[in-house]
């Protein structure tokens, strides 16, 4: 397949335009986040196939991105179906972000800098939350992205809030006046624990103090959630992350995965190709709470991809995409009729 | 990352409860708080006049990158404190990867590309190049294509044979447990 088919990219798929859209049909917009090892190429055709506006890349090093042919292949594959997409980069540098978005921007959408992620090892190299301290440097960055391209690149931020909200409060107003598009806000401290719920208020507030977009990040798991913390934060958009790791079918309404998006997940991850662990990683995430107890144990036994394709078939109704029906069933499709025990 | 999380069962009270969470650890907003915000920003509040001309804009606001601009070399100080220096890449180091990548651009994978490639024209020391031959059998053995699905394997095991046996170790074993299941199955059908 010819690039000629994933660049130019649609104007109607920037970001900005599909932002534009959703108020204008006064819903948020429905995006799915950024996520390691998980937001690869059949996961994110898996979400657009549920309702899904926006969809990030897991975050991709553009430090190794500009100097290593084999990370560009292992970290970044598309299509011409994989639109709008967002690539979300970890970057502590002008130069390294400069050349990225120069490598990368005629096969995305956007472009989104990681100042949210927590881990240790990215914070040390002054990459993801690290860059909650360094408005001036994050400032930098988007400047020069806008300095160079303008409006041909729409560049998004992804931030964290601060123990002082005023430090947000500032963070925001600065990356807002070096010509940031749009900010997404996650309403957790860098410290602050999943199990800690997302501050809303602090999100409210960052709507209420910039004129960009801003994108409502945290602790969205139905469609529900996602309307009342739109309405909540009065955000023009939504970013689930562990919610549609769980749930792909999140922002169509569906409470949990349905059994066609199990299908359908297959489908995708055996013919674009996926590593096995990953494949299963999926599968343990969307079936949680789905299976019982034993049948769960079964799935996370198996030792190999075709050893979970015919576990799956020998205790499910598992359709391929020729046959009548596929994707579409609600319900678990047992072979045998159980009593489920979760 | 994979752990369920749900809301809380009394949503009508959720938001209330997060509000009285966090305002416990977080400093109010003040109107005069705000005011501060704004007035130390406003020396970079370029965007809110839409006429200003770009050249009055002053760079220097911007101009706070701590890293060599034409190589990216940047220092970072490890967990354990020891500073580190990473190598930056000069212009014509970088112009290779970027003149490869624009020309090639990114891989694109379709619902077909596995059954697309010339499986002939692989090399088995490129890692990328076994894992597809790999994911080809798999993608040949769901979708109960048996009889290519053996014949592809086949080709694979062949192809690796030369490969150090120990470092690919993994590889080899899924190969032949699929070789070992296709040949089940054809015996049956």
């Amino acid at each position: 397949m010819s690039t000629k088919q994933i660049t130019p990219r649609n104007p109607a798929n920037n970001p900005l335009a599909i932002i534009k859209k959703c108020q204008e049909l006064n819903r948020p917009v429905f995006i799915a986040g950024p996520m390691v090892r998980y937001s690869k190429l059949p996961f994110r055709s898996l979400v657009r196939e549920y309702n899904t506006d926006i969809v990030y890349s897991p975050m991709i090093l553009a430090r190794e991105f500009v100097r290593n042919d084999i990370a560009r292949l292992s970290d970044f594959t598309t299509n011409h179906s994989d639109s709008p997409l967002i690539v979300q980069v970890g970057v502590n540098n002008v130069t390294d972000l400069l050349r990225f978005v120069e490598m990368i921007h005629p096969y995305v959408d956007g472009i989104g800098i990681n100042c949210g992620c927590p881990i240790k090892e990215q914070c040390r190299e002054g990459i993801g939350a690290a860059l909650m301290s360094e408005p001036d440097l994050v400032s930098s960055m988007v400047y020069a992205v806008k300095q160079k391209y303008g409006s041909k690149v729409t560049i998004e931020t992804k931030i964290r809030i601060h123990k002082d909200l005023n430090e947000t409060l500032a963070f925001v107003k600065k990356v807002e006046n070096a010509g940031v598009d749009f900010i997404t806000v996650h309403g957790r401290t860098r410290h602050t624990r999943s199990s800690q719920p997302a501050n809303f208020d602090a999100i409210k507030l960052v709507k209420e103090n910039v004129s960009v977009p801003v994108i409502a990040n945290g602790d969205c798991f139905t469609l529900q959630d996602a309307y009342d913390i739109a309405k909540y934060t009065n955000c023009d958009g939504i970013m689930a992350v562990r919610g549609l790791l769980n749930n792909p079918t999140l922002f169509a309404g569906y409470p949990r995965a349905t059994w066609g998006s199990i299908e359908k997940f297959w489908e995708y991850s055996t013919a674009y190709g996926l590593p096995y662990r990953l494949i299963q990683h999926h599968f343990s995430c969307m079936l949680d709470n789905q299976l019982n107890k034993k049948l769960y144990k079964e799935m996370m036994d198996c030792k190999n991809l075709i050893e979970l394709l015919d576990w799956f078939d020998s205790n499910f109704h598992l359709k391929r995409s020729w046959e009548d029906g596929f994707g579409q069933s609600i319900d678990i499709q047992y072979r045998i009729e159980r009593t489920i025990h979760i | 990352m994979c752990c369920q999380k749900s809301w809380p069962i009394d949503r009508t009270t959720y938001f209330q409860r997060f509000k009285t969470t966090m305002s416990q650890d977080i400093p109010k907003i003040t109107p005069e708080s705000t005011t501060q915000i704004t007035q130390n920003i406003s020396k970079l509040s370029i965007r809110q006049n839409n006429n200003e001309d770009d050249d009055q804009i002053d760079e220097t606001l911007y101009n706070n990158d701590r890293t060599k601009k034409d190589d990216s070399e940047v220092v970072v100080t490890k967990g354990s404190g020891k500073v580190k220096v990473r190598k930056g890449q000069s212009e014509e180091e970088y112009s290779i990867q970027r003149d490869q990548y624009l020309t090639k651009g990114p891989t694109i994978n379709t619902i077909n590309w596995l059954e697309e490639i010339d499986i002939t024209k692989l090399n088995p020391d490129i890692k990328s190049d076994r894992t597809s031959l790999e994911s080809l059998t798999e993608r040949l053995y769901f979708k109960r294509d048996y009889v290519k699905c053996l014949e592809v394997t086949e080709f694979a095991l062949d192809f690796v044979k030369d490969q150090d046996q120990k470092r690919i170790k993994n590889e080899i074993d899924e190969l032949i447990y699929l070789q070992k299941k296709c040949k089940e199955i054809l015996k049956l059908t």
